[in-house]
């Protein structure tokens, strides 16, 4: 136990002055090869590699260093020119980014599973011989053999879904059109397009786009049990201009303001028929009209925040990219 | 080497990342060092330049601050809104468990949602608040009838009958006046009042004449000086002519009707100058007519007394309608058109002057006439020419062009908005005119406050449309409604199907009758149904003129609903006596209040059916055996020599188009009512519209388009006055009138030419209704 727990160390410290090792060294060539032949007399394993690199080197170095002293110099010189027309052009840089930005937009989801998404590619670097045999592809009589697991697929079928998409509560965030189609089809269809949207909704959108239309409904049925207000429309019980006119029988200058009026006071007693009073609203109305109302009101709230969630992870994910 | 290449982009891409955050915490490590250096500077200024006041005035912001934040801040954050929270999530936490129990949570979630609403909505149905389309028929639907009478029955308002009619009869009101401009003003706002459409307040030039100079002097036999009668302007008869006579002699001719005419001319009594004095009969302008005849220079007409009062004087038009109605200066066309024709060529204007007198002024020229001459069933005697002499003068006050005016509502319909029907009264009156015309009016206006309520209270919209029209002009020969017809000739004829005049309706007299004349098609319409009526309805031909007069010229089917007194134009209709002080007891009488109210629903049933119901309900099978069984009488009163095979031809066609409609009319009622879906499929409304379409063209297709011979403003061979109309036998005097007034004169090979043009419009229009009933294609064989 103690033996495997150093190794673990020793692997880790590995990869840590390895990444440390690359970036500093970015852009100068010569500079790298020094520190890498440091790194590699540093670390304990191999060591019989060591000294038959030591060797090579050793008498290859020798050659060239005391064979070419003005081409090292020359070399160094044509290193910085590079190095400075590089920087200033500068164009790899900028392609990579770009990709890098591309690919992290594309695949924002992804991102969520952090440093555990490189798992699978860790190599086994331990025992070199067990490699060696797992690497020696089987007969064909041990593949034919081979059954596929029953598990074979489910992965795949479960990000089909939602790949690549936030799910909020279970469920991807959708888009304006999302939203305005089930608006319409919810508004359109009165009751039953609400239950259509609502039943087969598949993100917020449709959701909050199903209840926004059940809520105009409710509105529409408040305002139809509305009673139609017979009285302030029919004449029945409005008052008449009914002027009495000084010389009725002028036929030369008839217009009604070259005589002087007074008002027919006639009172009739007889029965009026069915005097349709102004019936008052039926609070079921104005119950209904308001839950319409908060209906719609909270489907849009709701939208909202789902969206400023969305936004949320959205930047959250940006950040760890 | 491929490896450490891949390896450099990496901290490219890092370094900046990292750059940005040590650049956002040096900021906030900048902000951090700046915050405390900022207050000391504020309160040293602010100390420096006013130590007092701002320092006070913060001090109470800050302590109201504080106050606030401790008394209701605080407090409410601990007491209500976190509780709440704390509540709201422990039971939406409680739900989620709940449902987690039963299945998915985020599936029964939204099945307990659907579920709620669900429930809701149920709620809001059973409440039976929402309005349902039973009462105004919709998506293939028809309308309850039932459902609207019986609201119509409750909504009848007797108080506004009563009101309205006060002040309509308040004053006289003729065409023409300040009377008939307040009173048009009231019918305006009544319709303005009740919401429905205005169409169009429609002004028309027309001759109009008014009260004038008129005076009497009376001499007897050997007398030089005589005596005045005293007239006043109730001695005005409207659209007579003016005239002055001196010393003519006066001869008294009972009615002047043709036999007594004949009777005096055959004793000498009707040679040189003469002034006809006569009583009023049943139709004033055959008497003006026959007067003119047999050369009168003048008549004077004797109104009947009214109970014990001699004194009334009855103001009757005396135009002449057998020759057209409307503006005299404009026959058959409207005068914006053409320039007027001069009055005296006028054919519906009288030739000679006329007043009427008093029953006591009457007697005072009958006591010097002598009892010689022709004794008349009356027990008077025409007396002798050289009885009495007049001086008459009449001198009335013509306006060749004075405005006339209708008025017009509409209802659009929802259907056929092409097709639609009239209900009209007349307006205008020389007096107050309670019982005639201010009831009609009035009638007409509780119709319209009846429908809106209707229309309001169901959202009801009748198949096709209505037009309601009061109609101005009325005493001038029916100036408003011809002019009307005479400028929109072809709009009405396609649009108007049927006119209800409502004018003659009362409750005045003791019988419990409704007289209507209509066209044989509305027949049924208006006699079925009759056994749990408080009144009795007979029906029969149109025999009078009036402002329908125009459209039965045109062929429009008409209905003219009366009572008899009101028909007749009984006492005091026409005088100064028709008052709204004589009739308010019977008008708050209660049993005549029921049938009113009786009449009013009956007016709207009937007018229902014919805009509302599926199919115009007009009678094909009535019309065509009222055809067949007045052309065989008429085929009597010829010799053999005259042939009416071609008559009876089109009779035939007739039949079969009978048949063929009511085939397809009970395969349509089986298709509607008898499956039980009360559904009507399009491509079968389709089809009803164009049979509903051919009915409504029935009459106006059966015109000639010059008119009848000397008589061209009418132009319905079928139905129409004769010249010379007989009152005690309508049938005869108003079908067929020109072939009529031809056997009159015996002329038998003009009677072929107009048999055999008879005979062809029948047969032309019954191949066009059966070759167009398949407009579109349904062919009514295939059902």
């Amino acid at each position: 136990m103690p033996e495997q727990e150093l190794l673990i160390g020793q692997e880790m410290n590995t990869l840590h002055a390895g990444s440390s090792t690359d970036g500093i060294n970015v852009g100068n060539a010569g500079r790298t090869r020094d520190t890498q032949t440091g790194v590699e007399g540093e670390t304990e394993i191999g060591s019989d590699e060591e000294d038959s690199i030591e060797d090579e080197g050793s008498s290859s170095g020798g050659n060239s260093t005391t064979e070419r002293l003005v081409p090292h110099q020359l070399r160094e010189q044509a290193a910085r020119h590079i190095g400075k027309i590089g920087r200033h052009f500068n164009i790899l840089d900028r392609l990579f980014k770009k990709r890098t930005q591309q690919s992290s937009d594309i695949q924002q989801g992804a991102m969520f599973d952090g440093v555990f998404s490189n798992l699978s590619a860790k190599p086994d670097t331990t025992e070199t011989e067990g490699n060696n045999e797992q690497d020696i592809p089987p007969t064909y009589d041990e593949a034919a053999a081979d059954m596929a697991p029953s598990y074979y697929g489910m992965d795949l079928n479960n990000s089909d879904i939602y790949y690549d998409e936030i799910c909020i509560e279970g469920l991807p965030v959708g888009n304006i059109a999302n939203l305005l189609w089930n608006i319409i089809v919810s508004t359109s269809f009165q009751f039953i397009g609400f239950l259509i949207t609502y039943i087969l909704h598949t993100s917020h959108a449709a959701k909050q786009g199903s209840r926004f239309g059940l809520g105009l409904t409710f509105i529409g049925y408040g305002y139809s049990m509305i009673p139609n207000d017979v009285t302030s429309k029919v004449g029945k019980n409005k008052s008449l201009n009914r002027m009495e006119l000084e010389d009725p029988n002028e036929f030369d200058d008839v217009r009604l303001n070259s005589q002087s009026t007074t008002q027919d006071k006639f009172e009739s007693h007889l029965n009026h028929g069915l005097d349709e009073e102004k019936q008052n609203i039926p609070w079921l109305a104005v119950f209904v009209a308001f839950l319409g109302l908060f209906i719609t009101l909270k489907s849009i709230y709701d939208y909202i925040q789902v969206k400023k969630l969305e936004k949320k992870y959205l930047n959250q994910s940006q950040n760890q990219a | 080497m491929v490896n450490t290449r891949g390896y450099t982009t990496l901290p490219n891409v890092e370094e900046p990342a990292n750059n940005s955050q040590d650049e956002l915490n040096s900021q906030d490590f900048e902000q951090a060092i700046g915050m405390p250096s900022e207050p000391p500077v504020y309160v040293e200024e602010m100390g420096m330049e006013e130590p007092q006041a701002p320092e006070a005035f913060s001090e109470k912001v800050q302590r109201f601050r504080m106050c606030f934040e401790n008394n209701v801040v605080i407090p409410v954050k601990k007491n209500v809104v976190d509780p709440l929270a704390q509540m709201i999530s422990l039971a939406s936490e409680k739900f989620d468990l709940f449902l987690s129990k039963i299945g998915n949570v985020m599936v029964m979630r939204r099945i307990f949602y659907i579920m709620m609403m669900s429930i809701i909505a149920a709620l809001i149905i059973a409440s039976d608040r929402l309005p349902n389309g039973k009462a105004r028929g919709s998506n293939g639907s028809f309308s309850d009838h039932d459902l609207l009478l019986q609201y119509a029955r409750k909504s009848i308002d007797l108080s506004k009958i009563e009101r309205d009619l006060e002040y309509i009869s308040s004053m006289p009101h003729m065409s023409g006046t300040s009377g008939d401009a307040a009173i048009r003003h009231y019918i305006k706002e009544s319709f303005d009042k009740n919401g429905i459409r205005l169409a169009g307040e429609e002004e028309f030039m027309a001759y109009s004449n008014y009260p004038g100079n008129v005076s009497l002097r009376v001499y007897s036999k050997d007398d030089t000086e005589g005596f005045d009668i005293p007239l006043n302007e109730e001695n005005f008869n409207p659209m007579s002519h003016n005239g002055q006579l001196n010393n003519i002699p006066v001869i008294y001719a009972n009615k002047a009707s043709l036999d007594d005419m004949a009777s005096m001319q055959d004793q000498g009594l009707l040679n040189g100058d003469f002034i006809l004095l006569v009583h009023y009969g049943d139709y004033v302008f055959q008497q003006m007519l026959t007067a003119q005849e047999y050369g009168a220079k003048a008549i004077i007409f004797i109104s009947e007394p009214y109970q014990d009062n001699k004194d009334v004087i009855q103001m009757k038009s005396v135009a002449l309608p057998q020759y057209g109605t409307g503006d005299a200066l404009t026959p058959e066309w409207e005068g914006s058109i053409r320039d007027p024709i001069d009055a005296t060529e006028a054919k519906c204007l009288p030739k000679i002057p006329s007043i009427p007198i008093s029953a006591n002024q009457g007697d005072k020229i009958l006591a010097i006439l002598s009892d010689t001459g022709v004794k008349f069933s009356n027990n008077l005697f025409s007396g002798s020419l050289n009885d009495c002499r007049l001086d008459l003068l009449v001198q009335t006050a013509i306006r060749e062009r004075h405005p006339v005016h209708d008025i017009v509502g509409k209802i659009e319909g929802s259907e056929q908005a092409g097709r639609a029907i009239v209900i009209a009264a007349p307006r205008n009156s020389a007096s107050y005119g309670t019982m005639y015309p201010s009831f009609g009016t009035v009638v007409l206006l509780s119709l319209i406050q009846l429908y809106q309520e209707m229309v309001y209270k169901f959202d009801w919209k009748p198949l096709r449309n209505i037009y309601f029209i009061s109609f101005g002009g009325s005493e001038f020969n029916e100036a408003g409604a011809t002019e009307l017809m005479e400028k929109r000739t072809e709009a009405l004829k396609s649009e108007i199907y049927t006119i209800i005049d409502v004018g003659q309706i009362g409750i005045w007299d003791d019988s419990n009758n409704l007289e209507i004349q209509c066209h044989p098609l509305l027949v049924d319409l208006f006699q079925k149904n009759m056994t749990s009526r408080k009144f009795n309805v007979k029906v029969d031909n149109v025999h009078q003129f009036g402002d329908w007069t125009p459209y039965l010229a045109q062929g429009i089917p008409v209905a003219i609903i009366s009572s008899p007194g009101v028909m007749n134009r009984e006492h005091p209709i026409y005088t100064v006596e028709d008052k709204f002080d004589f009739i308010k007891d019977k008008l708050r009488d209660k049993k005549k209040g029921e049938v009113l109210s009786e009449i009013m629903l009956y007016l709207v049933e009937k007018s229902l059916e014919l805009i509302d119901d599926p199919f115009i309900p007009f009678s094909i099978s009535n019309y065509v055996d009222f055809l067949s069984t007045t052309l065989k009488d008429l085929q009597k009163e010829c010799p053999d020599t005259v042939n009416f095979d071609e008559v009876f031809l089109g009779t035939t066609l007739w039949e079969n188009t009978k048949l063929q409609f009511e085939k397809w009319k009970s395969e349509w009622t089986e298709l509607m009512y008898g499956a039980g879906t009360y559904i009507e499929p399009t491509i079968i409304a389709i089809n009803r519209w164009s049979w509903n379409y051919l009915l409504s063209l029935i009459g106006v297709t059966q015109c000639l388009e010059e008119g009848l011979m000397d008589r061209t403003f009418y132009k319905n061979v079928i139905f129409g006055p004769k010249l010379w109309v007989d009152k005690g036998d309508p049938l005869r005097s108003w079908t067929f009138p020109e072939i009529r007034d031809t056997i009159a004169i015996k002329d038998w090979s003009s009677v072929q030419v107009q048999a055999n043009t008879l005979g062809t419009i029948l047969q032309n229009t019954a191949r066009y209704f059966l070759e167009n009933k398949n407009l579109h294609g349904i062919n009514t064989n295939e059902f």
